[in-house]
Formats: C-alpha cells, structure tokens, sequence
C-alpha cells in the first residue's frame, strides 16, 4: 500500500492519521470475528473427533483452507477494506452528510497533484471537521464485535469440555480402539517395596510392565473417562475402590502374574505383566577352615572366619553347631551357638570371625561337633535365614589314627541325617505347633519331609536300592554284585524304610503324631538291624570284599513275570501352549495381514501367553508383540512384529523336543543298501 | 541337318534311359535333436519355440526324429534322465537352475512327511555362481512371514552351502514354506523364490524295546525315549529263563509278522539273540524298511555279529572320554570300535583320541531300512554328565523312526505346484506287507485317485518302475487348492496310502536337491544354460559334426531326363515343320 504524501500539509498529515486509525479499527474488527469464527469451528473438530474419523477431519480442514484460499482469490478487492480508502468509505457510510468530503480528501492525500494547493486545503479542513463531529467509536463500533468475540471464545471452551460422545462407527479399527483406549484411561502406579529394605516408593504412569521387589505393595489408580471398569490379577478380580471416576486398587505383590484392565465387557483389555523380583537369602562362605576336620583330641580351639552377603541388608550373623555325641542307636544332639565378631564393611556385605572352643564343648572321643554359619536379612520370618554349608569336627576315637586337623576325605558325603534326629525335629515341631500358622506348620513339615525322604534315601542305596528303581539301582550295581543285598538284618531295614515312608507321607499332610510315631518306630527297626553298629552313616570310602556265600541264595520260585506299568506321555506344558498358540497365531495371519486383527482374539492370545509363564521375560514380550499384533502401524511392523512373535513361538514349542537330525536315507535306498553290503570300500 | 541331329541325340538319350545307369553321391545329413521335457506345464510351449529356432540355426535343417540316432540331446527341464548319456551325444540342459548367470540360486525338496512336535530339517541348498565376495541372505518364511534367517558371505565362484533351517510343525496337515535367496545390502543378484511343502502327521512312532538280558545299555535309551510324546513304546526284558518284565504290548519273540507293526527296535544285551532273532531282525530292516539299534554292552560275538559290517576291537580307558556327535555329547570309557570304516557308513557319534577319529555309534542302510549299532559299552554310566545321553538317542530314533515309510507311501513333485504343471506321483508299496507277494511274488493291484478341492476326481495311469513295489505316473495340476492324492492296493486286504498336493497360482518349484543336473550335465562333456539364453545351444547346434550319406542316383529316372528327352523331340518337330515339311 502506498503512504500518503502528507508532508506538504498539516491539515493533510491530521486527516492522514485519522483515516489510518479508522483503518485500524477496521482490521481489528475483522480480526476478532474471523478469530471467533475459527475458535468455534476447531472446536467443533476436536469435539467430533469420536464420531468424524481422522481422515474426514482432516479432509474438512484442508477443504476449508482451500475454499478460503479460493474465495480470496476471487474477491482480491475485498483486501482493500483496510486500507485509509476503505476506512474513507466506511466514514462515508457512517456520516452521509459529508458528501464524499471524506472520500475526496483520501483522494486528495493519495494523488496531490489533481487538484490546487488551496482546494486541497479546503478539502482537509472540511475533512477534519467531520472528523471533529464524530467519534472513532461511532465510525467503525467495535462494541458487539468484541461480544460476539467473547462469546466465540466461551463457545470453543465450552465445547472442549463437553462429555465425548461415542463413536458411532459400526466397527472401529483396532488402532481406533487401542487410540480410544488411551485416552478414555490413564493408569498411574504407586510401588511400595517392603518397609525392612529402607527404599523409597515410586511411582510408574500409564506402565507397560510392572516390576517390582516380591512382597511390595502395589496402589493403582485407573481413572477412566467412562463406564465401568474392573482390575484383574490373572483370573482373579480385585476389589476396586470407586471415587469420582477413578478406581483404587491395592494389594501385595506376592507371585508374578499379570494385571488386567478392562472395561465391563471385557472389550476393552490392557495387559500389564508382573515381574517379581525375589529378595534372596544371605549368601555365606566360610573361608577358614573350609572343610571337615579330624582333631586328636577336644583340647584344640578352631577358629573359624566367615564372609556374608545380602541384596538389601544383613541383619545378623551366628555360628550355630550341633555336639553328636553318643554310639549305635544312642546318640544325643545338642544345639548351641557361638558369638562372632562381626566387621560390617557395609549393610550388604558382613565378615565374620570366632573360634570354636571345643574343649569347653564338653566332646569327647568319637564325638563330633556339626557347624555352620547361619545368617538373616532384615525380613521377619524364616524366609530371610540362611545357612552356610554345614562343616564337621570329628574327635577320633581311642585308638583312631588321625594327625592333627587331618581333612576328611572329600569325597565322603559330609554327613547323613540320622532318624534319629527326625524324631527330634518332629517332637520339637510338635511342642511349637500350637503357635505356628496352618501355612508355616506345613512349610515346616514339608522341609522334615524332604530330610526324612534323604534318609530313607541313605538306607535305599544301603540296600542296594529297589528293584523297580533302575536309576538308583543302575547307579549301585556294584552294591550288588558284592551280595549287599544279602545283608542280614534286610527285613528290619526293609520295615524301617517303610516306617520312613509313612512318616514322610504323614509330614506331607501335616499330621505330626502320626508322623512322630512311625518315626520312632523307624528307629526302633534301625536298632534291631544295626545293633552296635555306627549309626550316622557314611557312604563307604572303601567297597566291601565279594562274599560268594551271600550270592545266588534267592528262592527261584518266587520268581515271575510282572508287566511294567508305561510311562504316560509328558508334554511340556509351556510347549503345548506355545503350539496351541502358533496354530492360533497362523490361522488369523491372514486377517493380521490385512490389518483388520480381531482385537478380542489378539488381547485372548496375549492374556494365555501371561497366563502360561507369569514372570517370564519370553513370554512377557511375545504378550507385547501380540497386543502390537492387534492395533498395527503398517506393513513393516506387522511383518517384523510377526516375525519375531513366531520366532518366540516356535522356541518355546520346541522345548524338549528332540533335536533336529537329518538321516542319511536319501533316494535309491536299495542301491545304498547294497553299496554297502559290498563290503569294506 | 540340325533336325537330323536333335533326333540322334532323342535317341541316344532314349537308349540311356532305357540302359538306367546309375552312380553314388555322397550329401551331409542334418543334425538329428532328441529333445527331452522333463520339466513341468510351461516347458511345452519352450519346446516348440525351441523346436523352430534349432531348425533355422542350420541352413541344412535339423530333424527331430526320436527314432533317429541322436546328434545332440537337449533337456528341457530340472531333472536329467539317467538314459541320456548312454547315446553317447553331447548334452545341452536348458534349464533355469543356472539363472542368473552370476548369482544364488536356491534349491531344496520337500521333506519328508514330520512328525507334530517334532523339529524337522529342511532340505535346501544354496548354489553361488560368480558371487566371491558377496553376501546372500537366505530366508524361510511362511505366507510372507520370516520364520528363520541366514546370511552368507560367499567366498568361491562355485560354492554351495546349506542354511540349515528346521521347521517344528505344531499342528497336522500342510504347511506351505518358502525358501528366498536376497542380496544383501545392495551386493547384486537376484531374488530367487522356493516354495516347499511340509506335511506333518499328528502319530507316535512305535518302538520295541527288547532286552535278551537286563542291559543297563538298553534300559536306559528305552528310559530316555519313555514318556516323550512322539514314542509308544513296548518293552520286553528277560531277567531270567522263561521270566521277563513287560511294558505294552510287546510280542513274546521276535517274528517278522510279529515286528510289522514296529518302526524301531531297540535291542539290549544283542549278543544273546538267536539265529532266529537274527534272520528276523534282519528281514524286518531289509524287507520291512524298519531300524534296529544294537545297543551293544560287551564286545560283539554270537549270530548278530553276521548283521555288522565290520570286525571290532575293543578300547578301553581308565577315564571316560568324549564322544562327540550333532546333537550332543556322550562319554564312555570301554569301546568296541570298527576296525575300518567301511564305506556306506554313517558314523553317528565319533570318538577322537590320540589324533585319530573312530565311529563309536554308527548306522548303515540294509534293505530298505537301517542299523544303529552303538559300541559304546559303558556308555549309560555317564549319561548324567549332561543331557547329551539322552538328546542324542532321542533325537536319531526320532529321525530313523520318522523316515521309517507306510506300506504304502505315496509321495508328488513338487508338492506345491502351479495349475497345468505337471505333478509326478511316485508309490512305494512295502511288498513285505502283501500277501500276494510273499506267497507268488506277485504285485498287488494298486489304483491311484486324485481328488480335486471341488469333488471331482481323476484316475492316474501308474507304471512300475526298475524297483519291486515303486510306481510312478503323473497328472496335470488342475486349478489352485489342496488335492488329495490317494493310492489303494487291493491284496488280501485293501490298503491305503494318501499324501496332499497344493496348487497355488505361481508357486515357485523347489528344484531337487538329491542329484545336481548341473553337475551332472557338466560331468558328462554337455553344457547348461537358461531358457531365455539359448545361444550357447545354438552354437553347438552350429558347430556339430553330423554324417554324411551315401546316396545311388539313377539321372535317366528323373524328370529332368524326361524333358530332355521331350524337348529334343519337340524342337525337331517345330523345326521340321517351320521348315515346310509335314
């Protein structure tokens, strides 16, 4: 636009900046309507974004600017409402009894030279006194555009905060939904590890997976736009705490699982896998002396030094130890515990040190002296309590050669549990039962359990093990070929191991009486068979000499045919779902493939593949891969996300299978065969 | 005078003809083609263009009589007939195996029908030609889908290898497999395309496991292959005379009728077999197309020993040693170990100690089946050093047992085929099985039917082949689907015999993979090339050194004498008569 030439004038530059300011408030008025027009319609957009699909948005807004654009084009005078001419004719308009003074003065300010100096003079002073009649707000009234502006603004905001209504569409792609997922629901976490580990709570938006220290405690917190919505751990639905659209859910992370979200109908699933991380117990070394010990005498002092580590803190350390004294059947146990001195070199990681003063142990000879280093971390309970490897000091006996801290052959078993200390187990489990919570009394009782079948074990391979046992007996047949099995107190043995049999099946279900008496009547058989035999028993360091007269003395006919029972097929169960879950996988390719996936299938196969391994690494991200499977991007990742989700398939499928070999059985059998009937070649 | 002239010489040629003399010539034959299609549909249409361009590369022709001696032999197709070497003619194989020129090609064959759950190998063979220095990924995919990747950096003009892929179906049927050789990272060459068809049948392999004495040997293979899915196992174990432990139902000897219905034995403690056993074992391998494992624990003596290809000596050691196999490792520390390898053997395990290499586990074909002999005496002592024990025996008997084939199999190329391609249907009928057979040596009557995805079905005519009880005929794919493909022996009994084809709308055929052409062509003098690059055959047509023909020409027979003898007349006629005369 071209500028005025005002400078010769003073009349001129006054009614100059008088048209300019019209001007102006002109191009404000026209601002602020389109500004408002714009406001309403984005706001119009935003809010059909649910009904009107992307693309259509898209398309109208691109329709729009181009109409504009096309109107514009046409109407290129329209341009010129703000320039001093326009702001003349609107003066006009405003004011008729000016009679185009206005007007020719905007004339006259633009072209100079059309007229003489004088009437340009008169012109601008009539100009000026129209201008002197009327107020700038009476010229362009800015009052009910800024209304309308008001109102335009209000209306957008409005509008962005109306409800969202529900797609209309008849079936919405799965990226619709997983896009629609996301914005009706924001999950937010809160993890809570165990109060003993001194760690701060944190706090996870919207996770994709949740991993977290085992006994945390775990707040979540879905606020869903609308509808009803329900948390599941696994199969199991969690009780939900309702409070102005957002639902609370706690509980105590205890086994590794998934947590499903999802709508009232189950059409809407969002898999979030748990990942437990389990607080090991104490891990103790014990440096000095390390290894079984055979002393003279009880004079001596051993002094023992041990090495403690734990993930999130120790608590204690003691050296615990067992005096064996006694022979045959008759042995006594008795616990106690040394002090050590402890040098904490930071709350992870302890060392040790004491000295086992054996002379104030009260052993004598052949006595022994059974110790380890037990260790606990912060956590309450049992669970946090840890035992190094258990060493033994074995004073000789009168008459035993041995030199002064002789080590014990290591490849003897270090020590066997005898029956009789089942007994004891069992009596002191019993006076504690009463105290004890159901859970913790069958824990308890499972772990005598699995002692008592380790001694049964020992008195297995005495006798040279079960017939129907081929492992085991496999793994002694030179028990057998030196007539072990012959042993003459057989039958008393045979009843104990019985007797051990039941009382383990007695501890399995938890009935400690009936456990203690089969028990004892396990070590009243052992007292038959062994007499003043050495009861602790040890694998024998050197094989018994063949007896010829033990041999071949069964009775034949007893002897006769029995039909084995078949072992049933096993299949792993992991490999079952992997292929259950290929075949599934295989049979929607094509409709993957055509990125129309069925969302509830895909979330199905996603859910079994959480549900067959909770807490595998594997499986959590093949549950991934197919939950990206259901909402795809395009035909790369599709094809990618397949790829590596059959990839993981077929792996697990092929657990325990056997391995792939090619024979060499090619075409022209016959002839192989007779090239090779040749002879050596 | 001039009148009186021509009448001699129509006489004198008169006289001639009359006389007939005759003389000998001698003329170049044209070349004689024996063209041969052993692809295929499509390779008709390149035969006549074939046919044609032959016939104009020469000026004197070429002639195509089947009849005829041949000049030259031209294959059209993937497969080179045995026969063609035997005329002693050069060899032209036109064939797409050698395109591109310089590039890889991928070649592979169906594998055999699988077992579900069990991983089976994928025979494919790469072939790099000019491709020193350049890398080729290979990828086995399913409807699109990569299951499996390899990359090859090639290092000879002339190289081959075997990407190794295995495919474990998790589900019975077909299963529809490519094998795609890509240049990577810009490297040039081709894409090349393989489609393959892996059937897989949802059943248990049945094993007998039959200990003459309590062998650990045995008991232990037994234990490792007991309880997996893909065995049913029978057992039988004599601890003592006329007492035994039974598991299944095994049968009470070993009887050739009896050992039908097994595809593997395991024997233990073999050198307590009888004759008997022996024959009967053997005849099980050779006629019934079974394995037997011979797990042996001491060194080899008694009847069995006639079975074993070899002497052996025995080895043994104060500590166990490592034997070294594709599926894991065993120990063992007392050996009996072969003398020589014999050739045919396929060691299965391999023992190396002191710089020499000895087959500890081996298997070698009989008949139509197989032996496992395992001469590691002591070998179940360590098999928990690791799962070596038990992944190697599982794994070889999965495999034998798996090839173990029905009574009778039937089997198409390719098994995915492209509509109006030609399929090949190959029956093998275990004659052992057929009573008209054991008795009289006689073939049982054998029908094979297609039926196609919409019920209609079609006859294919079958014709024996050089080996007692095989069958080949061959059909024409009809349109895209899944046709079943169903032989019918008709004995005592009706037996029956199915496999599955796919036709598919540009399916890409695995080329065979069990004998090169090229290599075999090539040995044999001849020359390959590609269909759409036929000069190379052309230059050999030019250049052939065809016969001659020694030809008796009588002149006074032709037409030429004829006229000659007819104008002589006509001219002294004509002249007479210009000349006034009457």
């Amino acid at each position: 636009m071209r500028r005025p030439d005002t400078s010769g004038s003073p009349s001129a530059a006054q009614v100059a900046r008088w048209l300019r300011r019209t001007a102006r408030r002109l191009l404000l008025r026209d601002a602020v309507r389109i500004g408002a027009g714009l406001a309403v319609a984005a706001a119009l957009l935003w809010i059909t974004r649910g009904i009107v699909p992307g693309w259509a948005r898209l398309a109208i807004v691109l329709g729009s600017g181009i109409l504009a654009s096309v109107l514009l084009y046409a109407r290129r005078p329209a341009l010129d409402r703000w320039s001093t001419r326009a702001a003349a004719r609107a003066v006009e308009r405003r004011a008729p009894e000016s009679r185009n003074v206005v007007f020719t003065a905007a004339e006259l300010i633009a072209h100079g030279d059309r007229a003489h100096a004088w009437i340009r003079e008169r012109v601008f002073e009539d100009a000026l006194r129209v201008s002197d009649a009327h107020a700038q707000s009476d010229l362009v009234p800015l009052r009910s555009t800024m209304a309308l502006g008001v109102f335009g603004l209000l209306m957008a905001f409005a509008l962005l905060w109306a409800p969202v209504p529900e797609p209309t569409s008849a079936r919405p792609s799965a990226r619709d939904a997983q896009e629609s997922d996301d914005a009706t629901f924001v999950i937010h976490g809160t993890i809570t590890p165990p109060a003993y580990t001194g760690a701060a709570a944190r706090s996870l938006v919207d996770p994709k997976e949740i991993e977290a220290l085992q006994g945390s405690r775990l707040q979540l917190s879905v606020r869903a736009r609308q509808g009803e919505w329900r948390v599941r751990f696994g199969s199991t639905d969690l009780p939900v705490a309702s409070s102005g659209g957002e639902l609370r859910v706690e509980t105590t992370l205890k086994e590794p699982g998934y947590f499903a979200v999802e709508d009232g109908r189950g059409s809407r699933t969002r898999l979030i896998p748990l990942t437990l991380l389990p607080d090991h117990a104490p891990q103790i070394r014990v440096v000095t002396p390390g290894k079984d010990l055979l002393v003279p005498d009880a004079s001596a002092a051993i002094a023992v030094s041990a090495e403690a580590s734990d993930d999130y803190g120790l608590a204690s350390v003691e050296l615990r130890y067992t005096r064996v004294s006694g022979s045959g059947e008759q042995f006594q146990f008795a616990e106690g515990s040394v002090p050590l001195q402890v040098a904490r070199h930071d709350p992870r990681s302890w060392s040790a040190s004491g000295v086992l003063p054996l002379g104030r142990l009260g052993l004598e000879p052949g006595d022994a002296l059974v110790y380890r280093i037990a260790a606990r971390d912060a956590r309450a309970g049992e669970a946090g309590l840890a035992s190094s490897d258990t060493f033994m000091v074995e004073i000789a006996a009168l008459g035993q050669p041995t030199l002064a801290g002789f080590e014990l052959p290591p490849d003897r078993e270090r020590y066997a549990l005898s029956q009789q200390m089942i007994v004891l187990k069992i009596q002191r489990l019993r006076v504690r039962e009463p105290r004890l919570a159901r859970e913790t009394l069958a824990e308890e009782a499972g772990g005598i359990a699995a002692e008592q079948r380790s001694v049964r074990a020992n008195y297995v391979f005495l006798l040279g093990g079960h017939v129907e046992d081929e492992e085991e007996e496999a793994e002694h047949s030179h028990e057998i070929q030196e007539g072990r099995l012959q042993h003459s107190a057989r039958r008393d043995i045979d009843l104990a191991i019985q007797h051990m049999s039941r009382t383990e099946l007695a501890l399995a279900t938890v009935s400690t009486a009936s456990a203690l008496a089969h028990a004892r009547a396990a070590v009243q058989a052992l007292q038959r068979a062994f007499g003043r035999s050495r009861y602790i028993l040890r694998s024998l360091a050197v094989r018994s000499r063949l007896d010829p007269s033990r041999r071949l003395v069964g009775e034949l006919d007893r002897a006769s045919s029995w039909q084995r029972d078949r072992l049933e097929p096993e299949t792993d169960a992991r490999a079952a779902a992997a292929r259950r879950m290929r075949e599934d996988l295989l049979r929607l390719l094509p409709e993957i493939g055509s990125r129309r996936p069925p969302a509830s299938e895909m979330s199905r196969l996603a859910e079994d593949a959480l549900r067959t391994a909770p807490g595998d690494v594997n499986w959590q991200r093949l549950s991934a891969l197919l939950q990206q499977l259901a909402a795809p991007d395009g035909p790369a990742e599709i094809t990618r996300t397949l790829a590596d989700a059959l990839s993981l398939l077929t792996e697990e499928a092929g657990r325990g299978t056997a391995p792939a070999v090619e024979p060499d059985v090619g075409e022209g059998g016959l002839l192989r065969s007779a090239w090779a009937d040749g002879g050596p070649g | 005078m001039t009148t009186t002239w021509l009448r001699v010489a129509a006489v004198v040629t008169a006289g001639i003809a009359v006389a007939d003399p005759s003389c000998t010539t001698r003329r170049a034959l044209p070349p004689n083609v024996h063209v041969r299609l052993t692809g295929p549909g499509a390779v008709d249409d390149l035969a006549a263009d074939l046919r044609v361009r032959l016939t104009r590369a020469r000026p004197d022709g070429v002639t195509f009589d089947p009849a005829a001696p041949p000049s030259a032999i031209v294959v059209l197709g993937e497969r080179v007939p045995d026969d063609v070497f035997a005329a002693g003619a050069p060899v032209v194989l036109v064939s797409r195996l050698p395109a591109p020129r310089s590039g890889a090609v991928v070649s592979a064959s169906d594998p055999r029908p699988s077992l579900v759950g069990w991983t089976a190998r994928v025979p494919a063979r790469v072939h790099g030609r000019a491709m020193s220095g350049k890398r080729s990924s290979v990828t086995l995919e399913h409807r699109g889908i990569p299951l499996a990747r390899v990359e090859h950096r090639w290092t000879a003009d002339d190289e081959v290898f075997d990407p190794g892929f295995t495919f474990l179906p998790t589900g019975p049927g077909l299963t529809e497999l490519a094998l795609v050789v890509r240049p990577v990272d810009g490297d040039a060459g081709e894409e090349m395309k393989t489609h393959l068809r892996v059937l897989a049948e949802a059943r248990r392999l049945k094993v007998l496991a039959h200990d003459t004495r309590p062998s650990w040997a045995a008991a232990f293979v037994r234990r490792a292959i007991d309880g997996d899915p893909l065995f049913e196992v029978a057992s039988i174990a004599g601890v003592s005379r006329d007492i035994s432990v039974r598991a299944g139902q095994p049968p009470r000897r070993l009887d050739p009728a009896a050992l039908e219905a097994f595809e593997v034995v395991v024997i233990g403690a073999p050198e307590e077999l009888s004759t008997g056993d022996v024959a009967a074992l053997d005849r099980f391998v050779r006629d019934r197309g079974g394995v037997v494992a011979l797990l042996a624990d001491r060194l080899p003596r008694g009847p069995y020993a006639r079975l074993l290809p070899v002497a052996f000596a025995e080895r043994l050691f104060d500590r166990p040693q490592k034997i070294s196999s594709g599926v894991g490792s065993l120990f063992g520390s007392e050996f009996a170990l072969p003398a020589v390898l014999p050739r045919g053997i396929e060691p299965l395990a391999t023992l190396a100690h002191e710089s020499s290499s000895r087959a500890a586990v081996f298997a070698w074909p009989a008949g139509s089946g197989r032996f496992i002999f395992s001469g590691v005496l002591d070998v179940w002592r360590f098999r928990g050093r690791d799962d070596g024990f038990d992944r190697f025996w599982r794994a070889h008997l999965t495999a034998a047992g798996a090839a173990v084939r029905p009574v009778l199999d039937v089997d198409v190329a390719p098994g995915i085929a492209s509509p109006a391609d030609r399929v090949t249907v190959t029956v093998r009928a275990r004659m052992s099985a057929f009573d008209s057979w054991r008795r009289r040596r006689a073939t049982p009557a054998l029908s094979v039917e297609v039926a196609a995805p919409d019920g209609s079905r079609q006859w294919v005519r079958m014709w024996p082949l050089e080996e007692a009880g095989v069958f080949e005929g061959s059909f024409d794919a009809g349109p895209p689907g899944d046709y079943d493909v169903t032989a019918t022996a008709s004995d005592a009994g009706v037996r029956t015999g199915q496999t599955r084809l796919a036709v598919r709308a540009g399916a890409d055929r695995p080329l065979a993979v069990d004998v090169d052409p090229v290599a075999l062509v090539r040995a044999g003098g001849g020359i390959v090339t590609a269909p759409g690059d036929l000069d190379p055959l052309l230059s050999v047509l030019k250049t052939l050194q065809t016969g001659e023909q020694l030809r008796e020409v009588r002149p006074a027979r032709s037409w030429p004498w004829a006229g000659t003898f007819a104008g002589l007349l006509c001219t002294e006629w004509l002249l007479r008569r210009r000349a006034g005369a009457r």
